[in-house]
């Protein structure tokens, strides 16, 4: 250890010193009065670099830091009931009826030809128990009933009756609570169609002359008074 | 733990940026991202260190999103009064603006080991450096201090 090695070491690292800078400290009177020096110095320096801090930093800092909690809690809460809101609507939209497309008409009467079947003697019975069930009043003035029977068309229950229109028979059905979406106007096997959105459900009817379309789903209209 | 530690991260956190409302800001963004991450500061003896980097990250964070307008002090620069703070004597205050004016390479680890006690390991691990480059910036840190207060620093035997 010289001179040289221990004033460097003095001025960059004065609180670090080896055991070899410690003897060399004690053994030179010189190096030992430049280190007493830079002590002295170091002294001065911790002062000036005590900068006084603001005061109550600490608690300013811990109430920044519950404000920034407060605020992130806020913003999930936030978050939170806007989630809700949107799951609660999508599931409202979930549960509404979803409407009754057209063509469920047609394939019902695919399946079910009730018009091309004799008359029922009963119908009017029949049409009192369909009316019934489906909280239907029923106030004539449609034509002469022919069949009247309870039907599913794509999941929803209706009215299916056959009429005689102007010497012909003529197809109705009657669905409360029913939306019906797409084309209104149909054609099918020789029948034309008709089918009427009302606030209260739906209706549709079908016989040979489009032309009578109109009229006999306006009396259609008036013959049913909805209950529910 | 952070009582103790807030007011010597201020200090240093001030003559990293020589401004007290910086320096503030500097502080509390460092102990928040602290508390953040508190879950992984198990070590007690890392903390400081750990605490030091955070701020001296923020600090060039700073610079970078707000690009601030650095000015370098001269000498001349006359302290904001608050940070001579009560019963500074003038010799205080004069080595104040030396350190002021003194390059942030030398000022910064000069800091941490006078006013934080790390050690030259410690300083090299935040300022990712050599231990023998902390020693040379030391070194020269104290020698230009006393050399501008007209002191001749006499290093050879």
């Amino acid at each position: 250890m010289n001179c040289l090695e221990f004033r460097r070491a003095c001025l960059s690292h004065p609180r670090e010193l080896d055991t070899a800078q410690r003897a060399h400290d004690n053994d030179c009177p010189v190096c030992c009065r430049f280190a007493a020096e830079q002590r002295a110095f170091d002294g001065r320096l911790a002062a000036a670099l005590a900068v006084p801090a603001p005061e109550r930093l600490a608690e300013r800092v811990c109430f920044r830091r519950g404000l920034r909690a407060r605020r992130r809690l806020r913003w999930l809460a936030s978050a939170a009931v806007v989630a809700l809101a949107v799951g609660a609507s999508f599931g409202v939209y979930l549960s509404l009826p979803a409407p009754m497309p057209v063509r469920a008409f047609i394939a019902h009467m695919k399946i079910d030809p009730l018009q091309q079947m004799p008359p029922d003697p009963a119908a009017k019975v029949e049409l009192a128990q369909v009316t019934d069930a489906l909280g239907l009043h029923w106030q004539g003035g449609v034509g002469k009933l022919l069949r009247a029977k309870l039907c599913d068309l794509d999941g929803h229950q209706g009215a299916h009756l056959v009429v005689e229109n102007h010497g012909k028979r003529a197809t109705l059905f009657v669905l409360p609570g029913i939306d019906v979406a797409g084309a209104k106007r149909l054609q099918h096997e020789g029948m034309s169609g008709l089918v009427v959105d009302t606030p209260q459900g739906a209706i549709a009817v079908f016989c040979p002359e489009a032309a009578q379309l109109a009229g006999l789903a306006a009396r259609l209209r008036q013959a049913v008074r909805w209950q529910t | 733990m952070v009582a103790a530690l807030t007011d010597d991260l201020f200090r240093y956190a001030f003559w990293l940026c020589r401004d007290r409302h910086l320096a503030e800001d500097l502080v509390q963004e460092t102990l928040l991202r602290a508390w953040r991450f508190m879950d992984r500061l198990r070590d007690q003896a890392a903390v400081k260190g750990w605490l030091l980097t955070t701020l001296r990250r923020e600090h060039a964070r700073l610079y970078e999103r707000k690009r601030l307008q650095q000015v370098d002090l001269d000498v001349t620069t006359v302290l904001d009064e608050h940070s001579r703070g009560p019963g500074s004597d003038a010799q205080v205050s004069e080595l104040r603006q030396r350190l002021f004016a003194l390059p942030a390479d030398y000022r910064e680890p000069l800091a941490m080991q006078v006013l934080l006690g790390c050690k030259v390991a410690e300083i090299a691990a935040v300022m990712e450096l050599t231990e023998s480059a902390v020693m040379t910036r030391l070194f020269r840190a104290r020698k230009q201090l006393q050399e501008s207060m007209g002191v001749n620093v006499v290093v050879s035997g």
